[in-house]
């Protein structure tokens, strides 16, 4: 009979294992992507995995790129990020908070109806959107911030899980303690929530960061490349240049490694408030 | 001068079909400790966050210092109530988490500082007033929540189990600190339990309730020792009352299955004129009033039992002895010395000067 010990690191070490292979799959294509970023060629083809001439010039290129503005696109997005992240963060936070302190009547039917409704894929609504922006003329960044702001309300079912956590007896305590609805809200609920917050403004300014199908569909009629956001534009780059798309292949590569910088330096700056045992200590422990 | 007065109070939820509390009927004076106490789900806490406000009154009327509450929401109520969960403000300090109220009522900064440190003081809490609730132990926990009742100044105090979360040792201590703090401050205390001790040690009066009903409202003695019905003879005292189903026929009870007894005079008497004679009736008698010292069996033959020991606990000074006598069981509490391991023959007396009776079908005492 093997020792369980020895079992223990027998299963261990698949387990490494297996995690392992998983992360080099993961790694693999954006490691190759940065690589490729840095690799100099001329054919527009690059078939090596370790750039064979490093340079610098695909950085340069996109920026300096007269037929594709890509400054233009990264302003664009980040515009129409900042916006809806903050005012989706509210509203959902805010709905999210209601649902799960507030008793009323609908509160049941929207819930149920809120789970429905969240079943269909957001792109089900796409022409019919198209349709309602171009009947309002909507159909530029401001149109594409009221798509992404429309369905916030609907996304509040993990903030309601962690308010769900939070227990009431606190607000009763509040309550008691002589604050208002309002005071329990901004002094106990907000300040217990900053995880909640940060996970949720980072969710909602990473969806317009990278959506391709709205700001596709919304910002194609105007054909002028200067009102895109990054991902239709990065897009264009390689679809509207005909018979050429390898002309911008390595440009293309290095605009994709720009748009992950400020993704990455926002989780690594707010991992630390992903921590959710803020909240031990409240009850017994 | 805080008098509370809770009149005829009902309370029924939603989409229940019965009332959770019905009929609660309770006057409480200035400077006094009141105990509910009851099994769960008697309407005990609900009872308890009607008047805190915090449950919506279905029926009756609240009055506290003479103004009708129902209709005042909790924070204009001026209570200061300590959670089961102590309810604590994780994201605060010990000393905000006591500031919080006072910040809120605009107090001057000096003042905040000079009732929080008085509390910090008296609880045994000054060294921890910059630390989070989460690295304070579960005993320090509650002292948090009962200081952040203290710096109100509150003329009521509500407090919903506040000792169930700690361990035993640790609730035998709170308990006795409570009682000081009720000494010192005389406010007036609703204290929230379904443990009969707590109930016992700490009451002026003690409220016991069953099914959303009072039962009986009573001091600690009265309720011990005039039982309004089997209910709370059951309920208070450990271990618990034994109950025989007895027949009472001229000075005699019999159950039929081992135990035959004379009742002592007056409480025949008292039987007899309401008409119990040849009745069936339920005997209470405390596992104290169970005797086995030599003396009591000589003195009393004709209150004997004969029995055999099922299971024996020593429990140092005492020791509980559970017993059986051909198809009846009991619980005795004997001397130490009068230990039997199980097995044993034994005789037991019975001191019926101390038993109970009730009616059968509505279980009210037939002998106070």
């Amino acid at each position: 009979m093997k020792s369980y010990s020895r079992q223990r690191k027998v299963s261990l070490f698949f387990r490494y294992f297996l995690l392992t292979v998983l992360a080099i799959v993961w790694l693999i294509p954006i490691v190759w992507i940065v690589f490729a970023s840095f690799s100099y060629n001329d054919t527009g083809f690059i078939s090596t995995f370790l750039p064979e001439k490093w340079t610098l010039q695909n950085y340069i290129g996109i920026f300096t790129n007269s037929q594709f503005p890509y400054l233009h696109w990264i302003i664009n997005t980040l515009i129409v990020a900042i916006i809806s992240a903050t005012l989706s963060t509210f509203i959902q936070i805010s709905v999210a908070y209601v649902l799960s302190r507030l008793r009323f009547k609908m509160r049941k039917p929207f819930l149920q109806i809120a789970l429905v409704l969240g079943m269909f894929p957001g792109f089900m609504s796409m022409i019919a959107l198209y349709y309602i922006l171009k009947g309002l003329n909507m159909l530029n960044l401001g149109g594409l911030i009221l798509v992404y702001v429309g369905g916030a309300g609907l996304g509040f079912y993990v903030a309601k899980g962690f308010f769900d956590t939070i227990p009431r007896s606190l607000d009763e305590a509040a309550e008691l303690d002589g604050a208002t609805k309002w005071q329990v809200f901004t002094k106990i609920g907000l300040p217990l929530s900053k995880p909640m917050i940060v996970y949720t403004a980072l969710t909602t300014f990473m969806a317009p960061w990278v959506d391709f199908i709205f700001s596709g569909i919304i910002l194609s009629t105007s054909g002028n490349p200067k009102t895109y956001t990054i991902a239709y534009g990065l897009y264009n780059m390689l679809s509207s240049s005909k018979g050429s798309a390898t002309t911008f292949f390595a440009q293309f590569v290095a605009g994709c490694v720009i748009i992950a910088i400020p993704i990455t330096v926002l989780f690594i700056i707010m991992q630390k408030f992903y921590v959710s045992g803020i909240t031990a200590g409240a009850d017994k422990g | 001068m805080v008098k509370i007065n809770l009149n005829h109070i009902y309370k029924k939820y939603p989409n229940a079909d019965d009332y959770s509390v019905s009929d609660f009927d309770l006057h409480i004076d200035d400077h006094e400790f009141i105990v509910f106490v009851g099994p769960s789900g008697c309407g005990k806490s609900t009872t308890l966050r009607m008047i805190a406000g915090l449950e919506d009154i279905s029926k009756g009327t609240l009055e506290i210092g003479g103004k009708v509450m129902n209709d005042v929401a909790p924070r204009d109520r001026h209570i200061a109530m300590v959670f089961q969960n102590y309810a604590l403000y994780p994201h605060m300090s010990v000393y905000d988490n006591m500031a919080f109220s006072l910040k809120l009522r605009h107090y001057d900064k000096a003042e905040i500082d000079k009732r929080v440190k008085n509390a910090a003081e008296v609880l045994g809490l000054a060294h921890l007033l910059e630390r989070r609730p989460a690295d304070l132990s579960g005993g320090q926990r509650q002292r948090v929540a009962l200081g952040r009742a203290i710096v109100r100044d509150a003329p009521i105090f509500l407090m919903d189990e506040p000792l169930s979360n700690l361990d035993a040792k640790l609730r035998v201590s709170m308990r006795a600190e409570i009682a000081k703090l009720h000494q010192n401050l005389k406010t007036t205390t609703i204290y929230v339990t379904h443990d009969q001790t707590e109930a016992m040690t700490l009451a002026d009066r003690i409220v016991v309730m069953n099914a959303g009903r009072i039962q009986q409202i009573g001091s600690p003695k009265e309720v011990y020792n005039k039982p309004a019905n089997q209910f709370v003879a059951g309920f208070i005292g450990s271990p618990q009352m034994n109950f025989f189903n007895v027949n009472y026929k001229d000075g005699y009870i019999d159950d039929g299955k081992g135990i035959k007894l004379k009742v002592p005079e007056g409480r025949a008497k008292i039987l007899e004129s309401k008409g119990y004679n040849g009745k069936d009736v339920v005997m209470g008698l405390r596992p104290e009033d169970i005797h086995m010292e030599q003396a009591f069996l000589e003195t009393w033959p004709e209150a004997t039992v004969n029995a055999e020991v099922v299971v024996s606990e020593l429990l140092g000074a005492t020791s509980q002895l559970y017993m059986k006598a051909d198809g009846t069981e009991f619980v005795g509490v004997v001397n130490a010395r009068d230990f039997h391991k199980p097995g044993d023959k034994v005789q037991a007396g019975f001191n019926l000067n101390n038993a109970h009776f009730f009616d059968k079908d509505t279980q009210v005492t037939l002998t106070n």
